[in-house]
């Protein structure tokens, strides 16, 4: 008993505790980044992540600090990284923008087939957890609306409630699913080498397909033993070994 | 013709009277291995039985040529037999070339016996030093020269002999240098002296050698053949020299060039191995122009030095220029001055986009030999103003040939945006709804809660449902079900056949009710009945009166006063009636 009470305090002393010591993490980062010690900065952003918490802010301070130090690729994932979290921000999108045109390869981005190409608008508009957050509150509509026809005299609306309540439900579930397999099935990666040859198949034997260079942005199609098959931007395949890039 | 015949038979009968001469001759006494010489054997009458000597140790290569020739001088008409023989010495030493035999006039005569000094070969530079009337020598601009700067050279034959056609018989393969010759239409000569000694020279051969590597550069030997006559001291019938052609074998070193590597120090980064002294101009034909409008930037390389092997640099230009492939022009010319010329490079400008843009001084950098520095010559920077078109925009997708310009041109920071200093919400790394515990449970939980909902709802409906108020309600149902047709008579106000629907409808219902026949079916017998199935009086009563108001209006006039009324007591009586039975 004695022991499950001091076990309960010092989960409340730690949760604090813990939640403190990011934020703290995070300013001292920011006062090196102010004071100019990039390499620090990096560090000590990099433990709050190895702490299991991020931050669109935090992704975002790292990968300013990668620019600084000259790490364009690892600068580009962590902006990319932050983005994702936070997909409309400004100073996100423009420094990412300045942190691209310091890479070297560029693609004429061919257009998707329109089917496609509006499939993946619809399924982008949100992400998978806020459609199933959608999802779980049109089935709460449902479930007033149930209640309603069952024990009010707003038999109508109640109707119109689990009606509409269910299709926007299963609907959001499909698109929550779809995004997900999407999402699955295109990770974007960032090159984080100099410079790599792409090959034709997943073996150091297989011919050079093309060269890519550092913070080259792609989707990774599949893995195979220590491959990633990837797609750029102008449609063109091929394999890197997976040690190169990163997930965004 | 017979007379002719007589006539040389006289002349030589007449001349073998004169003395006999048999003599040998060689053309020197000390001959080296290997080389060839001749042996003649010249007779002054006509002879027979000639017996050559054994020529031990040499080898015959050629012979007998027997040559006859007459000739008249003072003294009269000479006769001259000659046996030659071309030999070539093999074995080092001394070698007799012992008496030859000749019969004529019936006496036999023999030549002296020569002695040969067979000496070792030697150094052909050696030998052509020894003939004073032809000199060649390879002459320089320079013998010391830095990587890259032009030297001017030459072959340079004297001689003081009549000399014929001059073919090279060895070149120097001047290894390390960029060789270019110098082509002149004829050779001039002029007049020197060398040892006091008045000699003709000519440049043969003229050319511009630039060296590629840097140390000590031996281009080679030169070898030339040059035919010469060689006066044999004698004249001929009509009081010419009589002459040979010999080939003399000339021989030359190409001096040694010691080349010095260009200083590391202050060497710009630009430089591209320019050395000399060079010009370097830049021009643009145009800075206003409108997008449909082309520019010429122009770069020209000039001066002297090694500009063939020159590199123009190469400019960069804003991104929104298309540029097209270069046109270059060169010009060059060797001479003794080294050489000289000129590079030029035009460039073709389209504008894709308005706006205003700016190409960077180009800067050309050479080594100056003379001053032993690095030169450089900066262009200004130009700006160019593009009217009319859209303004560039900042497209990542667009190849990039003016580097960071596109930035400063588009108004764009180059400078990222501050970090943030606020961290925001704090999530777990792979914080995921989608499919997580939270997402299943509150999908649980809602589907529960409808569940419970529907629950709730029949255990209520049971529980407000009692028994009696059910049946009422099945009795009314099935009451208006009855009066269905009555209904439809009220409705369209027509009271006999409301009457007689209301009346049919109570016996019907009564008959399958009661399962009366319809025999029996009375009004007796009706209440009879109910009242034995325990049918409260009042309604009893109520019924008999509905029934006999229903049954009147069969035998009266119908009228639709009480209609209304009547339905209302029927279907509530009915109603009772299923409720209570």
């Amino acid at each position: 008993m004695k022991k499950l009470i001091l076990l309960s305090f010092s989960i409340l002393l730690l949760l604090p505790a813990g939640l403190m010591a990011q934020k703290e993490l995070f300013e001292a980062g920011n006062r090196a980044y102010q004071a100019e010690d990039f390499v620090k900065a990096i560090s000590i952003y990099d433990s709050v992540l190895q702490s299991g918490k991020q931050s669109a802010a935090l992704h975002y301070n790292l990968a300013n600090s990668y620019f600084k130090e000259g790490n364009i690729g690892k600068s580009i994932l962590h902006y990319e990284k932050a983005l994702k979290l936070k997909p409309q921000d400004a100073e996100i999108q423009n420094n990412l923008e300045i942190a691209r045109q310091k890479t070297i390869d560029r693609f004429e981005e061919v257009p998707e087939n329109l089917f496609q190409a509006s499939r993946l608008a619809i399924i982008s508009l949100l992400s998978p957890d806020n459609w199933a957050r959608v999802a779980l509150f049109a089935l709460l509509l449902a479930t007033i609306g149930f209640a309603l026809y069952l024990f009010s005299q707003y038999l109508r609306l109640g109707f119109i409630s689990i009606i509409g309540g269910l299709s926007i439900t299963l609907l959001a579930l499909i698109l929550a699913w779809s995004h997900q397999n999407y999402l699955n099935n295109n990770q974007g990666i960032i090159l984080l080498e100099d410079s790599s040859y792409v090959k034709s198949a997943p073996s150091e034997s297989a011919d050079d397909v093309f060269i890519l260079h550092e913070g080259t942005k792609a989707l990774r199609l599949e893995q195979f033993e220590n491959w990633s098959k990837i797609k750029l931007p102008d449609g063109k395949l091929g394999w890197l070994l997976s040690e190169e890039i990163a997930v965004i | 013709m017979k007379q002719l015949s007589f006539y040389i038979a006289l002349f030589i009968s007449f001349n073998s009277l004169a003395q006999v001469s048999f003599t040998v001759s060689v053309a020197s006494k000390n001959v080296q291995q290997g080389q060839r010489f001749a042996v003649e054997f010249k007779v002054n009458q006509r002879g027979e039985s000639f017996q050559a000597p054994d020529f031990t140790g040499f080898s015959v290569l050629g012979g007998p040529n027997t040559s006859v020739s007459t000739y008249m001088d003072n003294s009269g008409t000479r006769f001259n037999l000659t046996y030659s023989y071309i030999l070539q010495a093999n074995n080092l030493g001394k070698f007799t070339i012992g008496p030859a035999y000749i019969k004529t006039g019936g006496q036999t005569y023999r030549t002296e016996s020569i002695d040969i000094t067979v000496s070792e070969k030697k150094e052909a530079a050696q030998q052509n030093a020894k003939n004073e009337d032809l000199i060649l020598k390879a002459l320089v601009s320079k013998q010391s020269v830095y990587q890259g700067e032009p030297i001017y050279a030459r072959y340079r034959l004297y001689f003081r002999t009549e000399i014929g056609q001059q073919t090279f018989r060895e070149e120097p393969n001047f290894k390390g240098f960029y060789r270019e010759n110098i082509d002149d239409k004829r050779i001039e000569t002029s007049e020197e002296y060398i040892n006091g000694q008045r000699y003709v020279a000519a440049d043969l051969q003229k050319m511009v050698l630039i060296p590629q590597q840097s140390g000590e550069l031996k281009p080679g030997n030169i070898g030339l053949n040059v035919p010469i006559r060689i006066n044999s001291g004698r004249r001929d019938f009509f009081g010419f020299p009589i002459t040979r052609t010999s080939t003399e074998e000339l021989n030359a070193d190409f001096p040694t060039i010691e080349v010095k590597p260009l200083p590391d120090k202050g060497r710009p980064d630009n430089f591209s191995g320019a050395v000399g002294r060079y010009d370097f101009k830049v021009s643009l034909s145009n800075t206003e122009i409108s997008t449909d409008e082309s520019i010429t930037l122009r770069l020209e390389i000039n001066g002297t030095g090694n500009i063939k092997l020159v590199d123009i640099p190469q400019p960069e230009f804003p991104q929104a220029f298309e540029v097209f492939d270069p046109e270059i022009t060169e010009r060059s010319n060797v001479g003794s001055y080294g050489m000289k010329g000129s590079k030029v490079i035009e460039y073709l400008l389209v504008p894709r986009y308005g706006g205003t843009y700016k190409i960077d001084p180009i800067a050309f950098s050479y080594f100056n030999p003379q001053s032993k520095s690095y030169e450089t010559i900066s262009s200004n920077s130009y700006e160019i103003k593009v009217k009319g078109g859209q303004v560039s925009p900042n497209l990542a997708g667009q190849a990039q040939m003016g580097g960071n310009e596109k930035e400063e041109v588009n108004f764009i920071s180059k400078e990222i945006l501050f970090i943030k200093t606020k961290a925001g919400r704090w999530l777990k790394n792979d914080d995921r709804f989608w499919l997580s515990q939270g997402f299943w449970g509150s999908l649980a939980l809602l589907l529960l809660i409808n569940l419970g909902l529907y629950f709730f709802w029949t255990k209520e409906n049971n529980k407000r449902a009692n028994p009696s108020a059910l049946r009422e309600q099945k009795a009314a149902k099935k009451a208006a079900k009855r009066l269905k047709n009555a209904k439809k008579a009220l409705d369209q106000n027509q009271a006999a056949e409301f009457y007689q629907a209301l009346l049919e409808a109570l016996w019907g219902y009564f008959s399958d009710k009661l399962k009366m026949p319809a025999h029996e079916q009375s009004r007796e017998r009706l209440l009879e009945e109910l009242a034995m199935r325990g049918l409260s009086s009042p309604t009893q009563i109520r019924l008999e009166k509905i029934i006999e108001q229903a049954e009147m209006t069969r035998y009266t006039q119908a009228t639709m006063v009480n209609a209304q009324n009547d339905y209302q007591e029927a279907s509530a009586i009915l109603t009772e009636i299923e409720g209570e039975l």
